[in-house]
């Protein structure tokens, strides 16, 4: 019957409740997701990450060629030489040397020539199928699959560029030799070749006709003493001695640069993270707002409810039972207007995924719930106890005859 | 059954009120009368147990309530107690059903509110909300919300100040017969000199 009564009271002044609610409501929308997306971006970055130590590439931002060679959501700044990389994957500290040659697109899906520890790094496992063991074989991410609609078997064409409109190098078909099972890495919108394929597809197409080539890699049979190239190799290291040596090295005595994947990035995320934290600042105020609000309203009825109060003393209501539904009157609009909020920035992060996913190949998970939420709804409950807890001082402190008998 | 003895209290230290003894068997009913200030309300705020700093002892069904806490009290006052008030105030957010509902800390069923109602001819009020509802009305939900949790003392303060002769006489047989009904005690606090007719013990303060 008390949680009738707020409950009651709530519907029953509905333009101060509506006010708290959606003040709430956008608050934990906002910080939800913010805090969400902040989250799986993380993740995500730390994932396709997973402990490369070095990134080694052509010179140029170094910014560029992490993003390029982990993240393959830009341009990679230009090639290498293969025989200068190979000097640097033999070096005794490497642990694990991955070379990467960047080659055409498939419907907007890069197709990166590599080797079986690319798929090692991500523990990838086959969903059907095995990977390639000759030339024009290709291994295809989850995504890619899925939304080509390719089998083991078929047969596809590589685009030039990256765009999905660019020119088709029919003369060369890949034949899907493997489907990967989902990562929630980079890899799941891959599609893997060895380095070979790339190659000889931009040797067979530069013969053929003039056609100006960015950042691919080439060899070339007419032009004799052209060296074979690769776009970038990830390194991880045996000992983190290294770390302290093979920078250097690259730096200074090849025409590589060396770049830690983790300083870049977590550079990159430290920028992001002064914008979302003041937007969170922002929403955090609008949930202050909500607590101010729903303490003027609480103690703006005071002046009634004080009454209704010393009714339910008389019918043998104690006092603690009063004051536990006036703080549930309090908690109940904070966790209904916390409840709603989260659903709203799941809304929104769904909304931002069928944009993201076209766009960045970017897939946000909306249905976690992860302890940054729990963080937010203990303080919004906490905004509630808050703002009621100053009615309910004064409920727990009246004179039921004073009052009574001044109504 | 009520019986008070020595009973007197001071506001303040500056106004002092003692109360002469009331002896009210079950059933039977009580009138207090006297001029405005003269502490009727005070008395039957004390009686209720809603004054606590007084000093004499009160016996209600052979219970002393002068020395309970206020936590022992206010359940006290749940089980055994029923009010009706000058005025009658009801929570506004909740239908006429919830509010006499709200009045009790017992598991009552539904069929019993229904009957109380029947009885006092609101039944047909019970799910409208109590601001849709006239003086009369809602002096009459005020007794069933009183008699609910079946008291052993019933409480009426100026049952009968905003109502003509007719009506007068009408509330006073009602109470009467309820409290007979309920075999509780009945104390009537009021300023009107038209219910000493009605009712034969009674004492005046001055």
């Amino acid at each position: 019957m008390k949680f009738k009564l707020a409950l009651r009271n709530l519907i029953h002044y509905p333009l101060s409740t509506i006010l708290s609610w959606i003040l709430l409501l956008f608050g934990v929308a906002i910080i939800s997701l913010l805090i969400t997306l902040q989250y799986q971006i993380t993740t995500k970055f730390d994932a396709d990450l997973n402990d490369i130590d070095l990134v080694v590439g052509a010179k140029g931002s170094p910014l560029q060629l992490v993003l390029s060679a982990i993240y393959h959501a830009d341009a990679p700044p230009g090639n290498i030489k293969e025989s200068e990389a190979l000097k640097i994957m033999n070096d005794p500290f490497v642990g694990l040397a991955i070379p990467l040659a960047y080659g055409d697109s498939y419907k907007g899906f890069s197709i990166i020539g590599t080797d079986s520890n690319y798929l090692k790094k991500y523990n990838a496992t086959f969903a059907i199928g095995s990977i390639f063991n000759k030339s024009m074989e290709a291994i295809l991410g989850s995504n890619v699959a899925a939304s080509s609609k390719l089998q083991i078997g078929s047969s596809f064409f590589g685009n030039h560029g990256l765009s999905e409109n660019g020119h088709l190098h029919k003369e060369n078909i890949y034949k899907v030799k493997g489907i990967l099972n989902t990562s929630g890495t980079g890899l799941d919108n891959l599609v893997i070749t060895n380095i070979a394929t790339v190659r000889e597809i931009h040797e067979h197409h530069h013969s053929e006709a003039d056609h100006v080539h960015e950042n691919k890699v080439e060899k070339s049979h007419e032009k004799e003493g052209i060296e074979p190239e690769l776009t970038a190799i990830l390194l991880k290291f045996k000992t983190p001695m290294a770390m302290l040596t093979i920078p250097r090295i690259v730096n200074e005595t090849t025409n590589m640069q060396a770049v830690n994947p983790n300083l870049e990035i977590n550079r990159l995320i430290g920028l992001l993270g002064i914008g979302i934290t003041s937007m969170q600042f922002i929403a955090l105020g609008i949930i202050v707002m909500a607590g101010l609000s729903i303490f003027i309203a609480l103690y703006s009825r005071m002046q009634q409810r004080e009454y209704e109060m010393a009714m339910l003393r008389v019918f043998g209501y104690s006092r603690w039972e009063l004051v536990f539904t006036m703080l549930f009157e309090g908690l109940l609009l904070t966790f209904i207007g916390f409840t709603s909020g989260w659903l709203l920035s799941r809304v929104g992060i769904f909304l931002l995924n069928t944009y993201s996913n076209n766009d960045y190949h970017l897939n946000f998970n909306p249905w976690v719930f992860i302890k940054y939420d729990f963080i937010l709804l203990f303080s919004c409950l906490l905004v509630g106890i808050l703002a009621s807890i100053l009615p309910a001082i004064r409920i727990f402190k009246i004179n039921i005859s004073t009052i009574l008998s001044h109504a | 059954m009520l019986k008070t003895n020595e009973i007197s209290f001071s506001y303040n230290n500056k106004k002092y009120f003692n109360y002469p003894n009331i002896d009210c068997k079950d059933g039977d009913t009580f009138l207090i009368t006297g001029k405005s200030g003269c502490g009727k309300t005070t008395l039957l705020h004390i009686l209720a147990g809603l004054i606590t700093n007084y000093s004499g002892v009160i016996t209600i069904n052979e219970t002393t309530i002068s020395n309970f806490s206020t936590r022992k009290l206010d359940q006290f006052r749940g089980n055994n107690i029923g009010v009706i008030f000058q005025k009658s105030h009801f929570i506004n957010s909740l239908n006429i059903y919830d509010n006499i509902k709200i009045a009790t800390k017992q598991k009552i069923n539904t069929s019993r509110i229904k009957e109380i109602s029947n009885s006092l001819s609101i039944n047909q009020l019970l799910y409208m909300l109590p601001r849709s509802l006239s003086a009369g009305e809602l002096q009459r939900v005020s007794i069933v919300r009183a008699l609910i949790n079946s008291p052993s003392l019933l409480l009426a303060d100026e049952p009968t100040s905003s109502l003509d002769d007719e009506n007068t006489n009408a509330v006073i047989d009602l109470l009467k017969e309820q409290a007979k009904l309920f075999n509780c005690a009945l104390v009537i606090v009021t300023h009107d000199q038209r219910l000493k007719n009605a009712i034969q013990s009674s004492i005046e303060l001055i």
